[in-house]
C-alpha cells in the first residue's frame, strides 16, 4: 500500500522536477519575474512536504535547505544570478538522484548546501518566516527605502468619456517621486485617420518612490476598469546586485546594435536602474529601451499563456493502455473495410446503410484515438535548452538555442524515439559546428552562436530542422574521408548534396579529435537508422563558413495512413495519398514521343517517371494505356507508372517483418477489405530512383 | 479656447500660430489646420509662443502630425523661442526623445528632441 | 493439424517437397494452412514467395523448393503453408514455408536418427539436423532456424542486388 503511494509521489515529484528545471531556465532569462520565483519556491516546497510525508527524509532535508534560500529570493533579499540558477539546477539534479535512488553522492548534497548558504547575505537571514506575497507591498508597510517600479499603462481608446485626463494621471504619479515617462506612439494614426479625442498612446513609466506600491495603485483607482495596469518592482533599493536583470535588457540592446559593448559595460558599472542610466548617459533613445523591454515582456507573456494551456484539466493514463486502444482501433478499421466491401457486394440497402454508419464512426474513433497519442514536441525542446546551456558552458562556447514550432504535435512514441537522435545531432552542432567565440568574432559573426530547432507539419509528415550558424561542413574533408573509407570511388562525380550526406554512411567519422562531448563522429549513421526506423528521412545541407541545416521528415503517425490503391499486374499496392498530386494517362504515343527517356509532358512541365512494372521485374506486356501517378517529393515532381488506379484506402500499416527489412521500395503492408495483402510502397526510395534514371 | 492663425512664409512653407489653450476642445480645429497645412505645403512651422497650456491630446495630435509629415516627406518644426510650457508638457506626457524619435532617429531637428 | 505445447522433441511433422520427404520438429510448428493468395514482394529473392494475411498479421512465405535449389513444382490442391516459429537474432519470428504436401506427425527416437551426411545431398549440411529413418525411407530433418537465419537472408539479398546492378 505504502509502496504504491511512494510510487505516486515519485511520479509527481518527477513532474515537479521537470517543471522546476523549466522554470529555472526561464527565470534565468527573466530574473525579475517574481511569479517565476514564486513558482520555483512552490515546487520546492511541495517536493519537501510530500517527501517528508512519504518517508523520503533525505529529499525533504536537502530540499529544505534550498527552499530556505529561495525564500530569501522571494523576499528580494537575494537576487537571481547565473550562479544561483546553476546551483539550483545542480540541486534539482541532486534531488532527482535521491528520488531515483541511483548514485547518491552524499558529499555532493552537503557541498551544494554550503554553496547555497554562501549566497545568503550576512546581514539579515530571514529564514523561518511565513511566506509573503509581493515584496513591494512589504516594503510599503515596513520601510522607507526608495524603490523603483516599472509601470505599464494602457488606457482604453475612449478614455475621455470617463472624464479621466491622462495628463492628470501622469501628474499624480510624478508627485510620488522621481518619474520618467515614455510614451509609445506606434499606434497613433496619421492625421487623415485620427480621431483627436481618442487615446492611442500607452506608456512605460519608471518611478522611484518611497511611498510603496499601494500609493501607485491609488492613482489609478478610478480608472481600474478602463485601464490595463502592470506594476513591476525593478529595484527594491535594498540589494545592490541587480546586475543580472539590467544585463538582460542591456544584452537585448547590444544585440540590436542600439548600444556598443563598451558603452554597456561603462553604464553597468554605475549603480542606478539601467533605464535611468542609459537615458542619463544619452546613449540610447528611450523608445529603444522600451522596445527592448517590450520584447522581453512579449516573450514572457507568450510563455505564461502556454503554461496556462498546459495545466488545463487532464487525466493520467498508462501508456500501454493507450497503445492497446490504438491497436484495437487499427483492427477495427480493417474489419470495417471488409464489412463495407461485403455490404456493397450484397446489394442490401439496410446493410449498406449500417456499414456506412459504422464507417463514419470508425473514422472518428480512429482520428480521436490517434490524437490522444499526440504530444507537442515542445516538451522535448525544453529539455534541450538545459542540454545546450550545460554543454556550451563545458565547451567554453557561447550558444543560444532557439525553438520554433514547439506546439507542433507528434505521436508520443515518435517523440520518444526521436529524443536520442536529436540529442546527438544537437551535440554535434555544438561540438563540431559552432566555433569558439574568438573564431566567430574574427569571422565577423556574433560571438553567440545560434542553434535553431524548428518543427512543423508538412502534409502528413512532420519536418524537424536543426540549423546552426557555425562553420558548416568541410566538403573536401568529407570527400577525402569517403574515398579513404572506400565508400566512394576516387573519380566519382558527386554533387554537394551527395557529399554532405556521406556523413550518414556507416563507418564514417571525420572528428579529428574524439571529444568527450559527442564521442566519435560515427553516431551519424546510427541517427540515420533511428530515423529510418520511424519511416522517416534525414538530410543535411551546408554552406562553408555559414552553417548547416539538418532536415528530418517523419510520418505523423505510425499506425494508419490514407493511401491510394493502384494495381500492377493484378496485384494491389498502396501509395501514401499526401504526396500524390494527380494521375494522368500514359499512352503508347507518349512513350514514343519521349524517345527512350522516361519523361512525360504534363501541361507543359516535364516530369520524370519510373515504371513500377519494370522496377518490380514484371516483364509481361503492360496494358495499352497505363496510368502515371504524379507525386511530389521535396519540391520535385516524379511519376510512378501503374496499370490502374483503384481508389482511396485507409491503410492500417502492418510491418513486413525482419525477412523483408532490406527491401527497398516497400515500406510496409496493409490488409484490404477482401483479406488480401497490399504492399505499401516507399515513395521516397522510388522517387530517388526515378530522379536517377532521368539523369 | 484656441485660435490658429496662418501665415505664409517662403514658398511651400506655412506658419501656424497657436494662441490660447491647446487642449482637447481645440483638437478638431487643430487637426484640420495641420492636415490641410501638410497636404498643401512642404513645411509646417508651429509657433506656440502664445500658447498658454497643452494637454495630452494636443501633444498626441502633434505626434500624429509629425508622423504624417515624415510619411509624406514633409517637414514640421517648432519655432519662436524656448517654449518652456510646451517642453514641460512633452516631457510630462512622455513624448520627449533623446536623439530622435523612432521615425527619424538621426534627426537632431526632430520635433521631440527638446534638450 | 494441432499445435502442441509440450516440448516433445521426438515428434516431427513430415512434408514433401517435390518427391523428397522432410521433417520439422513439432515444437517449431505453429499451424498448417491451405495455400492462399500470396502477395509477391518485389525485389526479394525468388525463394521468398511473398506475404499472406494471417488473422491480421502480415507473414512472409518461403518457397523451400527454390531455397533448396530443387525443381519448381506447381501449386496443387495439396500445397500447404506451414507456419513456423524461428529464432532470429534472439527474437522469435513467424513465417510460412511452402510445402507441396503435408504428411503426418511421426515419432522418431534418437536411435532412429543419423547425423547428416557430408556429401550426397543437394542441401547444404548446415540446414540438416539429421537423417531420420522411417519405414525404409530417409527423412531429412531440417534445422529451420539455420535455413532462415539472418545471414542467409541478407547475403542472398545482397547477391541479388549485385546481379540487378550488373544487368
Amino acid at each position: 500500500m505504502l509502496d504504491q503511494q511512494r510510487e505516486v509521489y515519485k511520479e509527481e515529484a518527477r513532474e515537479l522536477l521537470s517543471e522546476l528545471e523549466d522554470s529555472l531556465l526561464e527565470l534565468e532569462e527573466s530574473p525579475e519575474d517574481s511569479e517565476l520565483v514564486a513558482k520555483v519556491f512552490r515546487a520546492m516546497h511541495t517536493i519537501k512536504g510530500s517527501g517528508a510525508m512519504f518517508g523520503f527524509d533525505d529529499i525533504a532535508a536537502f530540499t529544505h535547505e534550498v527552499e530556505t534560500v529561495f525564500d530569501l529570493v522571494r523576499n528580494g533579499e537575494i537576487s537571481v544570478t547565473k550562479k544561483l540558477i546553476s546551483l539550483s539546477l545542480e540541486a534539482r539534479d541532486h534531488i532527482r538522484s535521491l528520488l531515483e535512488g541511483n548514485d547518491i553522492d552524499l558529499t555532493k548534497g552537503a557541498a551544494l548546501v554550503k554553496s547555497f548558504q554562501a549566497l545568503v547575505p550576512s546581514k539579515t537571514p530571514a529564514v523561518e518566516e511565513t511566506p509573503r506575497t509581493l515584496p513591494a507591498e512589504n516594503l510599503s508597510a515596513n520601510s522607507e527605502a526608495a524603490a523603483t517600479y516599472r509601470i505599464r499603462l494602457h488606457l482604453v481608446e475612449n478614455i475621455i468619456f470617463t472624464g479621466t485626463r491622462p495628463d492628470a494621471l501622469l501628474r499624480e504619479l510624478s508627485e510620488l517621486g522621481a518619474c520618467k515617462v515614455v510614451a509609445h506612439t506606434h499606434e497613433v494614426p496619421l492625421l487623415a485617420d485620427i480621431n483627436p479625442e481618442n487615446c492611442y498612446t500607452h506608456w512605460d513609466i519608471v518611478l522611484t518612490s518611497t511611498r510603496g506600491v499601494n500609493s501607485i495603485k491609488d492613482v489609478f483607482i478610478f480608472v481600474e476598469d478602463d485601464a490595463e495596469l502592470k506594476i513591476d518592482l525593478i529595484d527594491d533599493g535594498l540589494s545592490s546586485d541587480d546586475e543580472l536583470d539590467y544585463k538582460r535588457i542591456g544584452e537585448i540592446l547590444l544585440d540590436r546594435g542600439d548600444i556598443s559593448k563598451e558603452e554597456l559595460e561603462a553604464i553597468l558599472s554605475q549603480n542606478k536602474p539601467i533605464g535611468q542610466k542609459l537615458i542619463d548617459a544619452k546613449k540610447v533613445p528611450q523608445e529603444k529601451i522600451d522596445a527592448a523591454l517590450n520584447e522581453q515582456e512579449m516573450v514572457r507573456a507568450a510563455r505564461q499563456q502556454r503554461q496556462a494551456q498546459d495545466s488545463a484539466s487532464s487525466v493520467r493514463v498508462p501508456a500501454e493502455r493507450l497503445d492497446l486502444l490504438v491497436n484495437m482501433v487499427g483492427e477495427l478499421v480493417t474489419v470495417q473495410a471488409r464489412l463495407s466491401q461485403a455490404a456493397a457486394s450484397r446489394d442490401d440497402s439496410d446493410l449498406m446503410a449500417i456499414a456506412e454508419e459504422v464507417e463514419r464512426l470508425t473514422g472518428e474513433l480512429r482520428d480521436n484515438s490517434l490524437n490522444m497519442r499526440m504530444l507537442p514536441i515542445g516538451t522535448t525542446f525544453s529539455k534541450f535548452k538545459r542540454l545546450v546551456r550545460d554543454l556550451s558552458g563545458e565547451l567554453g562556447k557561447k550558444i543560444e538555442l532557439k525553438t520554433v514550432g514547439a506546439e507542433t504535435e507528434i505521436d508520443k512514441t515518435v517523440i520518444e524515439k526521436l529524443n536520442d537522435p536529436l540529442v546527438h545531432l544537437i551535440r554535434n552542432s555544438l561540438d563540431h559546428g559552432i566555433e569558439m567565440p574568438e573564431v566567430r568574432r574574427q569571422a565577423g559573426k556574433p560571438e553567440t552562436g545560434t542553434v535553431l530547432l524548428s518543427a512543423a507539419h508538412s502534409g502528413d509528415s512532420v519536418e524537424i530542422t536543426i540549423e546552426d550558424d557555425g562553420k558548416g561542413l568541410d566538403r573536401e574533408a568529407i570527400l577525402a574521408k569517403g574515398i579513404e573509407k572506400g565508400l566512394i570511388s576516387a573519380d566519382a562525380h558527386l554533387s554537394d548534396d551527395e557529399v554532405f550526406n556521406l556523413i550518414f554512411a556507416a563507418g564514417f567519422s571525420t572528428a579529428k579529435v574524439v571529444t568527450g562531448v559527442s564521442g566519435r563522429g560515427v553516431g551519424m549513421d546510427v541517427v540515420k537508422r533511428a530515423i529510418e526506423a520511424l519511416r522517416g528521412s534525414i538530410a543535411i545541407d551546408s554552406r562553408a563558413g555559414k552553417g548547416s541545416v539538418i532536415t528530418i521528415r517523419i510520418p505523423l503517425t505510425l499506425a494508419i495512413i490514407e493511401s491510394l490503391l493502384v494495381s500492377i499486374d493484378g496485384d494491389a499496392y498502396a501509395l501514401p495519398l499526401s504526396i500524390i498530386e494527380e494521375c494522368v494517362e500514359l499512352t503508347a504515343m507518349d512513350i514514343t514521343n519521349a524517345h527512350g527517356r522516361n519523361l512525360i509532358n504534363v501541361r507543359g512541365q516535364i516530369v520524370p517517371y519510373i515504371s513500377l512494372r519494370e522496377e518490380f521485374g514484371i516483364f509481361d506486356a503492360p496494358p495499352t494505356i497505363q496510368q502515371v501517378v504524379i507525386t511530389h517529393h521535396n519540391h520535385i515532381r516524379v511519376g510512378f507508372v501503374v496499370d490502374q488506379v483503384i481508389g482511396q484506402h485507409q491503410s492500417v500499416i502492418k510491418t513486413l517483418g525482419r525477412m523483408c527489412k532490406d527491401v527497398q521500395c516497400v515500406s510496409g503492408a496493409t490488409i484490404l477489405g477482401d483479406g488480401n495483402v497490399a504492399l505499401i510502397l516507399d515513395s521516397n526510395q522510388l522517387a530517388k530512383k526515378a530522379e536517377q534514371m532521368a539523369e | 479656447m484656441l485660435t490658429i492663425e496662418q501665415e505664409a512664409r517662403a514658398p511651400g512653407s506655412l506658419l501656424l500660430k497657436l494662441r490660447g489653450d491647446a487642449d482637447v476642445t481645440g483638437t478638431t480645429q487643430l487637426r484640420e489646420a495641420l492636415l490641410t497645412g501638410l497636404n498643401e505645403q512642404n513645411e509646417l512651422l508651429i509657433d506656440c509662443s502664445q500658447t498658454t497650456s497643452f494637454d495630452f491630446f494636443a501633444i498626441q495630435l502633434l505626434c500624429s502630425a509629425h508622423r504624417s509629415a515624415v510619411v509624406g516627406g514633409k517637414k514640421i518644426r517648432l519655432v519662436a523661442g524656448d517654449l518652456p510650457t510646451l517642453k514641460q508638457a512633452i516631457r510630462a506626457t512622455g513624448f520627449a526623445r533623446q536623439n530622435g524619435c523612432s521615425l527619424c532617429p538621426d534627426d537632431d531637428d526632430c520635433l521631440w528632441c527638446i534638450n | 493439424m494441432a499445435e502442441t505445447e509440450s516440448i516433445d522433441i521426438h515428434q516431427y511433422l513430415t512434408f514433401k517437397l517435390d518427391d523428397e520427404t522432410f521433417a520439422l520438429t513439432i515444437g517449431k510448428v505453429r499451424e498448417v494452412l491451405d495455400f492462399t493468395t500470396v502477395t509477391r514482394v518485389p525485389q526479394t529473392p525468388d525463394y521468398m514467395r511473398g506475404v499472406i494475411n494471417l488473422r491480421g498479421s502480415v507473414v512472409p512465405v518461403m518457397d523451400l523448393n527454390r531455397k533448396f535449389g530443387m525443381a519448381h513444382t506447381d501449386k496443387t490442391v495439396n500445397t500447404c503453408i506451414i507456419i513456423v516459429e524461428i529464432d532470429m537474432e534472439g527474437e522469435t519470428t513467424i513465417l510460412g514455408a511452402l510445402a507441396d504436401s503435408v504428411q503426418e506427425v511421426l515419432e522418431l527416437e534418437p536411435d532412429q536418427i543419423e547425423p547428416p551426411p557430408k556429401i550426397g545431398t543437394k542441401l547444404r549440411t548446415e540446414f540438416i539436423k539429421g537423417m531420420g529413418k522411417h519405414n525404409d525411407e530417409f527423412i531429412i530433418i531440417l534445422d529451420i532456424d539455420k535455413v532462415f537465419s539472418a545471414e542467409e537472408i541478407s547475403t542472398v539479398q545482397n547477391v541479388f542486388k549485385q546481379e540487378e546492378v550488373e544487368a
